[in-house]
């Protein structure tokens, strides 16, 4: 390294290559010198941080080998021998620990991606109302965002558990939505898909249809990016996706929750726990999405509005197709941040009684096995893996509408 | 033109809270003709022109285009306002979409157009002002000179009866300052209605069929450009003309 750093000052090195003046080194000296400095740093950190782990893992060995408890990842494959009160896939008292983390990762996927779905649309249009030209839209918005951020996420979580449980009529006086979905103090009943033999080759022919539909617009986009017209396949394959998804779908049976003895059977049943969790989530977050989108709405010159108005679009069309897709662009980092706040606030279940991931495995689970490291490493290494997920996402949406700046 | 382009502004005053900008405007244009309003900073030229698209609101006198009133609901100004295109200092282009979709969006979704013909009709206004070969870039990687000849050819578009600038060159380097007055002397020539704030004499010159000169929101002096500029009949516009001459 010093040898190529002294011919590099002596100029021997770009005279003994560099046969052809006008190609364009591969990097400078200064390129050069910080990529070295980056590796070198780069590996001093690694070597800290592996040393760490190491010394802490054999510590935690030795310790747990001298209380004789029991250590490694085995019991993944153990009988945990209790039942989940709500689970995606069936959870029996036979059951193993595997299988227990998987329902609750499920779970907690499930409570996830319904609240951030449904948050951002609330914020959103929260935070357009905050923006509103009109003085009451934007007042009773304002009270909203202020009201809601300002209590405490918990408070706001037995705050709906209260009020799920406490006031919603019984079972035998359920609300009823058009005689297929029912809301009572026991939960909310959904009508659902029954998965019948054909449940495979169904997916597989919706997955299809999915396909079609992202490569159809893929290459409509691309065509349009060239500056030429889409070609027709690009449509058909966007349509023929939507038809026959359309047709897969209605040739679902769904099953309608009906009430027999105390309780509806058949459907989905969401019990109140997760009603209230996802509430309490959804209307909290909202809050804070909501400033999100103002911000970046705001941050979106006059000029954009006045020159969208000169051309005779209308306020509504104005918001859609000019402001809100640059807010966008401001949006990402602090959206992607609030996803994340979320996705660890859903741990907030155990509160409830909502078995969640962490309410489950690092709950239930390591109370019976105690195996507290490597429970917490798994735990961990799911939450470490959901936030990645999120950051990938959220940049890969970001590089996609990226501005070149001048 | 065939169509009926006559601007008619009668009367008009307009306060800024108790900021007087225009005092008693009034002020006929007829179609087919460029007019000129120049004056120094502050003046009330901006302010004017976006009276006449209504991106201003006024609290006395009335604006007419075309015979139909510039009125203060949202319906009405947008139906004005397909038939008068502006042009601004700073382009204001979307910078979020590429230079075609800048110039279709408002055929597309204001007048309904398909897009395979409205692309055409782009394509044709985007050769015109010489930017053709830009035509997928994002707007926002154009040069200025560049932007603001797509800023142009998206106000053409839409096909309409009145193009209003507000200093579409004062933020150009010098040979772009060129190239965008070359395709606004073109559309003057093929006898489009054109409100012009600019400080251009050369422009003027050629192509305005009136100067006017407005100081501290008036209209001090009209007149045919070459009388204008070669020899002002008021103090203020010789104090003026003396200031741009010798910057
Ligand atoms: N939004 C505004 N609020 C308050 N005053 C304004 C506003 N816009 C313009 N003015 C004032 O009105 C006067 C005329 O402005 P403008 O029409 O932009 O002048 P010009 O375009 O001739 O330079 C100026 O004194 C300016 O300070
Ligand atoms: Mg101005």
């Amino acid at each position: 390294m010093a040898a190529s750093d002294q011919d590099m000052a002596s100029g021997l090195w770009s005279g003994a290559d560099g046969s052809d003046a006008d190609a364009r080194p591969q990097l400078g000296p200064r390129q050069r010198w910080a990529r070295r400095k980056a590796i070198l740093q780069q590996a001093a950190v690694l070597l800290l941080v592996a040393t760490l782990a190491v010394l802490l893992v054999r510590n935690t060995v030795a310790n747990l080998q001298a209380r004789g408890l029991a250590s490694g990842f085995d019991f993944l494959w153990q009988e945990a021998g209790f039942k989940m009160a709500f689970s995606l896939i069936a959870v029996e008292p036979t059951s193993t620990y595997g299988r227990v983390f998987l329902a609750g990762l499920l779970n907690s996927l499930l409570v996830a991606a319904i609240s951030i779905v449904a948050t951002t649309i609330l914020g959103f249009i929260i935070g357009l109302a905050r923006v509103s030209p009109s003085t009451p839209v934007r007042l009773v918005a304002r009270g909203y965002v202020e009201v809601v951020r300002n209590l405490p996420l918990l408070l706001h979580l037995l705050l709906w558990q209260t009020v799920i449980l406490r006031s919603l009529p019984t079972v035998r006086e359920a609300i009823g939505f058009g005689d297929v979905a029912f809301l009572s103090n026991r939960g909310l009943y959904l009508p659902a898909p029954v998965a019948g033999g054909a449940a495979a080759i169904l997916t597989a022919a919706v997955m299809a249809g999915l396909a079609a539909i992202v490569v159809g617009c893929v290459v409509r986009r691309r065509a349009r990016a060239r500056g030429e017209t889409p070609p027709r396949f690009g449509l058909a394959l966007v349509a023929g996706g939507l038809v026959g998804n359309a047709a897969a779908i209605s040739t679902l049976d769904w099953q309608i929750p009906m009430l027999a003895g105390f309780d509806y059977r058949g459907g989905l049943k969401l019990m109140p726990e997760f009603v209230s969790l996802v509430a309490a989530l959804i209307i909290y977050n909202a809050a804070f999405i909501a400033e999100i989108v103002r911000a970046g709405v705001q941050s979106v010159g006059r000029g954009q509005k006045e020159a969208a108005l000169a051309l005779g679009l209308s306020s509504k069309l104005i918001l859609r197709l000019v402001i809100v897709p640059q807010a966008l662009r401001v949006m990402i980092p602090p959206l992607a941040n609030q996803y994340t706040h979320l996705i660890k606030a859903s741990a907030l279940a155990t509160v409830v009684g909502f078995p969640d991931l962490v309410n489950v495995f690092l709950g239930t689970s390591l109370n019976q096995t105690g195996r507290a490291v490597e429970i917490v490493l798994i735990t961990a290494f799911v939450y470490l893996t959901l936030s990645a997920s999120v950051a990938l996402a959220t940049s890969a949406y970001a590089r996609r509408v990226k501005l070149v700046e001048r | 033109m065939s169509v009926n382009a006559t601007i008619a502004v009668r009367s008009l005053s307009k306060w800024y809270g108790s900021w007087r900008a225009l005092r008693d405007i009034s002020l006929d244009i007829a179609g087919g003709t460029c007019t000129v309003l120049c004056g120094p900073s502050g003046s009330g030229k901006s302010t004017l022109l976006r009276c006449l698209n209504g991106l201003e609101e006024w609290q006395q006198g009335e604006v007419a285009i075309g015979g139909v009133a510039v009125g203060y609901k949202a319906r009405e100004l947008r139906r004005l306002r397909r038939d008068v295109g502006m042009v601004f200092q700073h382009f204001n282009l979307f910078p979020h979409l590429t230079v075609l979709d800048n110039v279709t969006l408002a055929p597309r979704i204001v007048r309904g157009r398909r897009r395979g013909e409205s692309e055409d009709h782009a394509m044709h206004l985007l050769e015109r002002v010489g930017v053709a070969e830009h035509a997928g870039k994002l707007s926002s990687a154009l040069s200025g000179g560049q932007q603001q000849r797509v800023a142009i050819a998206r106000a053409l578009a839409m096909q309409p009866h009145v193009l209003l600038f507000d200093e579409p060159t004062s933020a150009l380097d010098p040979e772009s300052v060129k190239e965008v007055l070359d395709v606004m002397i073109d559309l003057a020539r093929s006898g489009t209605t054109m409100v012009v704030v600019t400080h251009e004499m050369g422009f003027a010159r050629r192509v305005a069929g009136r100067v006017i000169f407005m100081d501290k929101g008036s209209i001090v002096e009209t007149g045919a450009p070459d009388e204008f500029f070669d020899c002002p009949c008021t103090d203020r516009a010789k104090a003026f003309l003396g200031d741009i001459v010798n910057r």
